[in-house]
């Protein structure tokens, strides 16, 4: 049974870019590499924006080299959904793995990098 | 290879030449930690070799039209490299693959138009990027 109600379509998440190379040097755009599934995640972490900063997610890993904002109707929009799973935190959930669907996990990754705002980088 | 490699950036290209940064970038893979709090991070020896070979023999064919890559790695020490023109919006990603028993591929996007090429070549590779160029 589902914990939390189904986050409407204007709520904002955000993603950690947790690796320097996610955000492209040249364009300063994030990357589609930022949006693959690994295996045995169920879905792609992200953090709520109603209830964490972006400098806030940053700080919940060790290194952090950015924070992208998503907003969860855009998410839908290319057929995936994202499901809240605690106060602070939901899931991306839809994407393939690589192994089972190299073309759409390519495709999936680069349309969520596509809506990607960069909301924070480090000074 | 490794001295073709050496010869494109010692050469009288200037420091900010696509093939000269997209070398320099490869080799600052090199650089990282070997893993990090997502994966490894560093590449493999296969995956390295691989990316520079592609790199190299795509320079000697294409010369002055080589686009610049950003690269990256993956979770698991693949080397993912991506050429993008943002008028009109596409995009080219190479993966070369961890081991060395495993294939390379190729993903290309112009709006709604996606694929995958798998079993990669160089000639497969200079198609794309000639694509890429005249897009």
């Amino acid at each position: 049974m589902r914990q939390f109600d189904p986050l409407p379509d204007d709520v904002t998440v955000y993603r950690a870019l947790l690796r320097k190379q996610w955000i492209d040097e040249d364009t300063g755009r994030v990357k589609a590499d930022a949006y693959f599934l690994r295996v045995n995640e169920r879905g792609l972490s992200v953090n709520l924006a109603s209830v964490c900063s972006p400098k806030q997610c940053a700080e919940l890993f060790r290194k952090c080299y950015g924070v992208a904002s998503l907003e969860v109707g855009g998410v839908r929009e290319v057929g995936l959904d994202v499901e809240q799973d605690s106060v602070n935190h939901a899931n991306i959930l839809g994407l393939p793995y690589r192994e089972d669907d190299l073309a759409e996990a390519e495709r999936l990754a680069g349309l969520l990098a596509k809506q990607s705002q960069v909301a924070w980088k480090p000074d | 290879m490794s001295l073709n490699a050496m010869t494109i950036a010692q050469s009288t290209r200037p420091s900010s030449s696509p093939i000269t940064v997209t070398l320099k970038r490869l080799v600052a893979l090199l650089e990282e930690d070997e893993t990090d709090e997502y994966g490894v991070l560093q590449p493999s020896q296969a995956a390295f070799k691989l990316a520079m070979r592609f790199v190299v023999e795509a320079y000697d064919a294409m010369g002055d039209r080589f686009p610049k890559a950003s690269v990256s790695t993956d979770e698991q020490g693949s080397i993912r490299l991506t050429w993008s023109k943002l008028e009109p919006e596409c995009e080219v990603r190479l993966i070369c693959p961890t081991h060395a028993d495993q294939q390379a591929y190729l993903y290309h996007e112009l709006g709604n138009d996606y694929a995958v090429e798998r079993g990669v070549t160089v000639s497969i590779l200079l198609q794309w990027l000639e694509w890429l160029n005249q897009a």
